[in-house]
């Protein structure tokens, strides 16, 4: 018996012990900045980013649902027929505004992506990251439609990151939001340099801003087109606050982004032209 | 196939079951309703349950069969949850005679506590990765209030894992062996 628990207690600490190298190994061959998908993470992603658009695409269905759920509750029997004809038209109505206010999206999209330049890909959030600590947003666009890693990823409103991890039919977006993800850009007015950085709670901060510079308040940020990922011009955010009583040479800058992540629903993946694809070149591997 | 071998692979498929369910529901369904701010971490859970319930010699490879799955809903990937589960579950193993899930609130304190270990742990994991602690206070705060629904949540999580695990009440206490 005593010899039974030893052996357990050896094979424990060797699991332990494999398991943990193992772990510290991948943890050292992991970039914050771009993965590549493994294939068992495709056939789960595969798998399960169809649930995950079902559920985000079923969501007016569901509000429609527990209004009539709590419609029916406060409801006698005398008028429940009634209620019940009412709340379907209420829906279908509701549904016919979500569809105007779709197109409506789209349009506005679609009028955007002619000035932009690129040859654009019109993709649909299916899902957000399930980890607190990354800012990032599932596609329903992959590399069968065309999606390659590191594409940019904008609304009419403005930036909102880049392809992060690519599978065949689904693709993850790193947004500017997500710490890791750092954007050259270009303030405006004074036409300043600097680099957007997430903060989560879907704010960001401008660094590298010298503590002369005339920024303002309200200044308007945009892509400086510098570090071959993102295009030049894009609407980034504005500066909503500035913190002179910094020390060092620098300002604390923060910036609201223009897009409004809450409300993110159809998004264009900017795709790269042939001819632009080679110019691409990935961030250096030690870059968080 | 033993029938202890056969208990182990049924609950670890059915308990991966669990964790996809969960994790559509935080990634998708949460957000469909409005709820944008914060994830809730089921994977901590679950890795907890193990850590603490279930006693078994393969438990690491329990853990990282379970971030592998985690890690197809977030590009924190497997293995900084792997190396935070397998030290959190050492740890646990010592604890375990002096954990008591008398109640659904002792339930619920043991588990913020080990949850704020394990957000402590991977923030400074997360640090030393970066070569930098500035985002250390950002990174641990961050997930700290979905950690207190969890726990508030880890009671029912617990009795639908025991279940799972066939652990006893009375057994639970010091962990099932499987």
């Amino acid at each position: 018996m005593r010899r039974l628990i030893t052996e357990s207690s050896k094979i424990k600490i060797v699991n332990n012990l494999v398991v943990l190298v193992l772990a510290v190994y991948g943890l050292s061959q992991k970039r914050f900045d771009l993965e590549e998908m493994t294939l068992f993470q495709t056939l789960v992603v595969e798998v399960v980013a169809p649930v995950q658009k079902g559920i985000t695409s079923g969501r007016d269905e569901l509000d429609a649902l527990v209004d009539n759920y709590l419609r029916i509750v406060n409801t006698s029997k005398e008028n429940f027929h009634l209620k019940e004809k009412i709340s379907r038209l209420e829906r279908d109505l509701f549904q016919m505004e979500e569809i105007r206010r779709e197109n409506f999206r789209l349009k506005q999209l679609m009028r955007y992506s002619e000035d932009i330049g690129h040859d654009q890909l019109l993709a649909q959030v299916v899902g957000w990251d399930s980890a607190n600590q990354f800012k990032v947003l599932r596609l329903n666009r992959g590399e069968e439609d065309g999606v390659r890693l590191m594409s940019p990823v904008i609304t009419h409103h403005g930036l909102v990151g880049y392809v992060y991890r690519l599978g065949p039919r689904y693709s993850d977006v790193l947004t500017i939001l997500d710490p890791n993800n750092r954007v050259d850009a270009l303030l405006e007015r004074t036409r300043t340099h600097g680099i957007v950085e997430g903060v989560f709670n879907h704010l960001c901060t401008l660094k590298y801003v010298n503590r002369n510079e005339a920024i303002e308040v309200g200044d308007k940020l945009i892509t400086a087109g510098v570090g071959g990922i993102y295009p030049k011009g894009v609407k980034v955010g504005m500066v909503t606050a500035i913190d002179r009583e910094t020390a060092g040479m620098t300002l604390g800058v923060e910036i609201t982004p223009s897009v409004d992540f809450h409300k993110l629903e159809e998004v264009l993946v900017l795709l790269p032209r042939p001819a632009a694809t080679a110019a691409t070149t990935p961030p250096t591997k030690g870059s968080l | 196939m033993q029938p202890r071998l056969a208990r182990l692979v049924v609950s670890t498929l059915v308990t991966l079951g669990i964790l996809i369910a969960l994790e559509i529901g935080t990634s998708a369904l949460l957000p469909a309703l409005g709820w944008y701010e914060s994830r809730l971490a089921f994977n901590v859970v679950i890795i907890l349950f193990m850590a603490i319930k279930v006693s078994t010699p393969v438990l690491p490879w329990l853990i990282l069969a379970l971030q592998m799955v985690h890690a197809a809903f977030s590009v924190e990937g497997w293995a900084l949850g792997t190396l935070a589960g397998v030290l959190i579950s050492v740890s646990a193993a010592y604890l375990k005679e002096i954990l008591q899930f008398s109640s659904a609130l002792a339930t619920m304190a043991i588990v913020q506590v080990f949850q704020v270990a394990w957000w402590l742990l991977t923030a400074a994991i997360i640090c030393l990765k970066l070569g930098s602690f500035e985002k250390f206070g950002l990174l641990f705060g961050n997930a700290l209030p979905a950690t207190i629904v969890l726990s508030l949540l880890s009671p029912l999580l617990f009795a639908l894992l025991d279940r799972v695990w066939a652990v006893e009440n009375e057994v639970g206490r010091t962990g099932v062996r499987v």
